[in-house]
């Protein structure tokens, strides 16, 4: 299997399902950790898009 | 090899003789609704609208369509497609007509098909099993394409072989070799016309250009596996078997839990395929089973609670005990006819997930509640007047005066997603 150059959106994404699906499992409550999830998993996102992009435009 | 190509084709066949085959240049999945088409001399579109429909009614008809995908052949290229030449009102048969008659169907049987755990589990893991499949065939067709068109081209492979192109553009003699008797021209013998002494520039101008072998295409690396199948695959035959062993009573299945392993499976297969593979499918997956979840918090009723308009006339104290659930729908508890209790006070437990629910109590009754709604409106009778909140997340402690001697009812009301309303009998 080779390896491919890093996608930052596939990471990010697969970060944030992991971390909810963790949470559950520790007996927590997606919902009342929304607002804690939710806007670290957004700005990481558009970290992600912008480093993405960015590689883009440098090749 | 000669008589197979020598053979005629075959010839096309009609009416009942037609063989049902799969057809592969117009499918949506795997073409057994064309073949079916073809083979009664249906609209496609008719049988389709009919599959997914069935679909709702049975999860048997997906079964069936997976049996059908590995039992019925598919269509060689060198057969002709054919279709079956039937008339009756079912060849020009609109679809609408058959949704029609499913919906008659389905509100005749009252029914729908996730109310049957046992074959919807079997279906769920047919689907992982016919996924896995039909990946690994997918795949295996690439890998052949993949190879062709990675090949160094071959002398030996070239149709005629590249070796006589060359040879015979470039010539097989010399220029001084002499011509061949009833030769025109000879290769690599200069005409009788050109000038005696060999000149170059003439002889490399008027020579036919030496064609070129197309470049062989660049080696295309292998493609990165899909991880995106295989892991739908272990989620669907994985909640397939969970929900048989659950419905058959041999475990106890917490489906929160195994809700949040398959999104960690997933979120896993998303970070690893970072840097490996290809994952972006299951993107999709991750927020599915993330808004399950989230649902689950909402409603916080069990999928068994049961669907539809539900109305409970509650007419004596145990029955007033008993905790009132429903999951989607309208819930209607009605309480006026609850016996007083002396000196005690009934508890009334009442869920909905998704819909309305409406509580109707004595006139006279001393009545407390505590109310939860996740998102929607709340109403509850004075006095000294009626009042109404609404919103996300409303959670509200009430009380309605009574008379001494009536009934004295406490009430605890959940609410996922809907309204609540408490009136007076």
């Amino acid at each position: 299997m080779d390896k491919h150059p890093f996608d930052p959106v596939t990471f990010v994404l697969g970060c944030l399902a992991l971390a909810a699906g963790l949470i559950v499992l520790a007996g927590g409550d997606l919902i009342d950790n929304a607002r804690v999830l939710l806007p670290c998993g957004l700005i990481a996102f558009g970290l992600a898009v912008m480093v993405k992009l960015g590689g883009r435009a440098h090749d | 090899m000669g008589a197979m190509n020598d053979s005629p084709p075959r010839p096309p066949r009609t009416g009942s003789g037609r063989r049902l085959v799969r057809e592969p240049e117009d499918r949506m999945v795997g073409g057994v609704c064309s073949g079916v088409a073809d083979a009664l001399g249906l609209d496609v579109t008719l049988v389709r609208v009919a599959t997914v429909v069935l679909t709702l009614i049975t999860p048997w008809t997906i079964v069936a369509y997976l049996v059908a995908l590995f039992l019925v052949p598919e269509r060689s290229a060198d057969e002709p497609r054919v279709r079956a030449e039937v008339e009756g009102p079912l060849a020009h048969a609109h679809p609408a007509v058959v949704v029609v008659a499913v919906v008659v169907a389905v509100a005749l049987l009252g029914d729908a098909w996730w109310l049957h755990p046992i074959p919807a589990a079997l279906a769920l893991v047919a689907i992982g099993v016919w996924l896995v499949t039909r990946d690994r065939t997918a795949g295996s067709q690439h890998f052949a394409a993949q190879g062709v068109h990675s090949a160094t081209i071959s002398p030996d492979v070239v149709d005629p072989p590249l070796s006589d192109v060359v040879a015979e553009d470039e010539g097989t003699g010399s220029p001084g070799e002499p011509t061949p008797p009833g030769s025109a021209w000879s290769p690599g013998a200069p005409p009788e016309d050109a000038p005696t002494e060999l000149d170059d520039d003439w002889y490399y101008s008027t020579a036919p250009a030496t064609p070129v072998a197309p470049p062989a295409a660049p080696p295309t690396p292998a493609p990165s596996p899909a991880f995106a199948p295989i892991v739908m695959a272990i989620l669907l035959v994985g909640g397939g078997l969970l929900w048989l062993l659950d419905s058959l009573g041999a475990v106890d299945v917490g489906w929160r839990g195994a809700i949040a392993v398959g999104l960690v499976l997933v979120g896993v297969t998303l970070v690893v395929a970072t840097w490996w593979g290809r994952a972006a499918g299951l993107v999709g997956v991750a927020i599915l089973l993330a808004l399950l979840l989230v649902t689950d918090e909402v409603v916080d009723v069990p999928l068994d609670a049961g669907i539809g308009d539900r109305t409970v006339t509650v007419a004596t104290a145990e029955a007033a005990e008993d905790h009132h659930q429903l999951l989607i729908g309208d819930l209607t508890v009605d309480l006026t006819d609850v016996p007083a209790q002396s000196g005690s006070t009934q508890d009334v437990d009442v869920s909905v997930g998704i819909g309305e629910m409406k509580i109707i109590v004595p006139r006279d009754a001393v009545v407390t509640a505590e109310a939860n709604v996740r998102a929607g409106d709340l109403d509850w009778p004075g006095p000294p007047a009626s009042s109404h909140e609404s919103g996300v997340d409303v959670d509200r402690r009430f009380s309605l005066p009574g008379d001494l001697g009536a009934p004295r009812l406490h009430l605890d009301l959940s609410m996922g997603l809907g309204d609540v309303e408490v009136v007076r009998g």
